[in-house]
């Protein structure tokens, strides 16, 4: 206690590891040496308080280890970017600004979409699963283009080809995106212009991607015939078979999915196995089996972010999927009784002791999203510095 | 001890109340731990652990939809949450120092959470959020 010295303002300096460690004049640790200062508000605070430091010890001199740091960026990040900048691009496109660099910003979040996903598509997926307060147009539109590309990937349709149906996925319904928050919220029927308005919105969407200055056209038809269905029910042409273009047949299959397995003020999510399922059954005569089917081996029964019930009544999410599309990898982050976990707990599902009973509403534990997140970022790379000290 | 002082609150009574519950919760693990008896496998810091991590990420959480509603930009939300995880991820080294029974990592923790935690974030990132929270009042 006696060695205990004020702490003299000399000693710390903004933005620099403090060299001594520094006691409140009980001697209570209060900050370790090697820790900085960011903001001027906390320094003045600590000097005006008149902590201390012991002068027996020596100066922290050399290079000081960070205290934390920074993740490089992975898909999941990757994804939290995207969300940005297709954000900021529509909000140009609403206000008729940057026309000239659309096509090419477009061109550019679609690849870095394709090298998320090709670095690793789990973590993409489940960012966008995740995602509760992005609006709707936004997270809708990249799902679709995720899945999109990972159904293309499995279909076995070439880079070149791929990136125009990722394009295209990105921007099927820029005819509606005015009024898609509206129609997210809305709990009444729609009207009869708005139900115009759907009808109309893969034409609308096509003509503002030609204003635009989009010429490609496997893009534009894409976008254009998304909602034609193979029995000839669809719109706007009434297209059916081989008449729809492979991309359009993928875009339905993604697009009809992703909708589904998203909460709306008016009806829950469908649960992703029954989204599934109604793809698979009810639809068997409007979509394409064949691409339902690559979506299932791309995304398996549950795709990553979903959250499941255990049959050991623990509640978990889903990291991705296996070999066998109904035994997905799980992590449990919450007991019967309803504590969370600190460390979310890896589960084999392929063992009937912790295998998945069912997929529960994510919005119901949407405020554990803090402690599941973390299982799709890569690690921090150097532990505190207390962890170093054993 | 961290002493709670009214310049610290964020001006929303929820928000300051949690805040004040997890100060109040680290305060009591430190006090806790300053006992020398005591193992730190020992069930009453076992069960504050428990505690602390119910408060933390339910205000997380709850903080980060008050941020989306009183629109905050999206780009300081992201840097917010990356925040939260990063602390989020020290709780759980932590608490695996815990388990393995390192009594002096659990000696170091306080000051990381003091630090960084306390400083830093309560009374730093999370005072930028402010107007945004009063803009959105009226």
């Amino acid at each position: 206690m006696a060695n205990l010295v004020k702490v003299p303002p000399s000693l710390i300096r903004l933005d620099e590891p403090i060299p001594y460690s520094i006691y409140d004049d009980k001697g209570t640790l209060l900050l370790m040496a090697g820790f900085t200062i960011q903001k001027q508000s906390h320094l003045d605070f600590l000097l005006e308080k008149g902590f201390y430091y012991d002068r027996r010890t020596n100066p922290l001199r050399p290079k000081v280890r960070p205290l934390i740091k920074l993740e490089e960026h992975d898909s999941f990040d990757m994804l939290d970017q995207l969300k940005l900048r297709l954000t900021r691009l529509l909000h140009n496109l609403s206000r008729r600004r940057g026309g000239e660099y659309f096509v090419a910003q477009v061109e550019d979040i679609a690849l870095t979409l394709m090298g998320a996903c090709a670095h690793s598509n789990n973590p993409a997926l489940a960012c966008l699963h995740l995602d509760f307060h992005s609006s709707y147009g936004i997270v809708h539109h990249l799902k679709t283009a995720v899945l999109c590309e990972l159904i293309g990937k499995k279909l076995g349709i070439g880079d070149a080809a791929r990136k125009t149906l990722v394009q295209a996925a990105l921007t099927h319904d820029l005819g509606l995106i005015d009024i898609q928050d509206i129609l997210d919220r809305q709990t009444q029927p729609m009207t009869a212009q708005q139900v115009e308005r759907i009808r109309s919105h893969p034409a609308d969407s096509c003509r503002l991607l030609e204003q635009n200055g989009v010429r490609d056209p496997t893009w534009l038809d894409t976008v254009l015939h998304h909602h034609e269905r193979i029995d000839g029910s669809g719109y706007p042409n009434q297209l059916a078979e081989d008449a729809i273009k492979l991309p359009a047949r993928v875009l339905a299959v993604a697009d009809v999915y992703s909708a589904m397995i998203r909460a709306r003020p008016h009806r829950k999510a469908w649960r992703s196995q029954d989204a599934m399922r109604t793809i698979m059954l009810e639809e068997d005569t409007k979509i394409d089996w064949r691409i339902v089917q690559a979506m299932i081996k791309a995304v398996g029964m549950f795709p990553p972010g979903a959250i499941v019930k255990l049959v050991t009544g623990k509640i978990g999410v889903v990291k991705e999927p296996t070999q066998h599309i109904a035994c997905p990898i799980v992590y449990s982050f919450m007991r019967p009784d309803g504590t969370p976990m600190l460390t979310p707990i890896y589960r084999d599902t392929s063992d009937s002791q912790h295998s998945v009973c069912d997929i529960v509403l994510f919005l119901e534990y949407r405020r554990y999203i803090p402690l599941i997140r973390g299982l799709w970022r890569r690690a921090p790379l150097v532990p505190v510095a207390v962890a170093v000290g054993r | 001890m961290f002493a709670w002082d009214d310049s610290y609150s964020v001006g929303d009574t929820d928000l300051d109340a949690q805040h004040l519950k997890i100060v109040g919760i680290l305060n009591e693990l430190y006090a806790l731990l300053q006992k020398t008896t005591l193992a730190p496998r020992g069930e009453p810091v076992q069960r504050l652990f428990q505690n602390l991590t119910q408060h933390i990420v339910s205000h997380f959480a709850f903080e980060e939809e008050m941020l989306v509603r009183v629109g905050y930009p999206d780009v300081l939300i992201a840097q917010h949450r990356k925040e939260h995880d990063s602390f989020i991820d020290h709780i759980r080294r932590f608490h695996q120092a815990l388990e393995s029974g390192d009594r002096r990592a659990l000696e170091e923790m306080l000051p990381y959470l003091y630090g960084p935690w306390l400083i830093n974030h309560i009374c730093g990132t999370d005072h930028q959020y402010i107007p945004y929270l009063k803009a959105a009042e009226h």
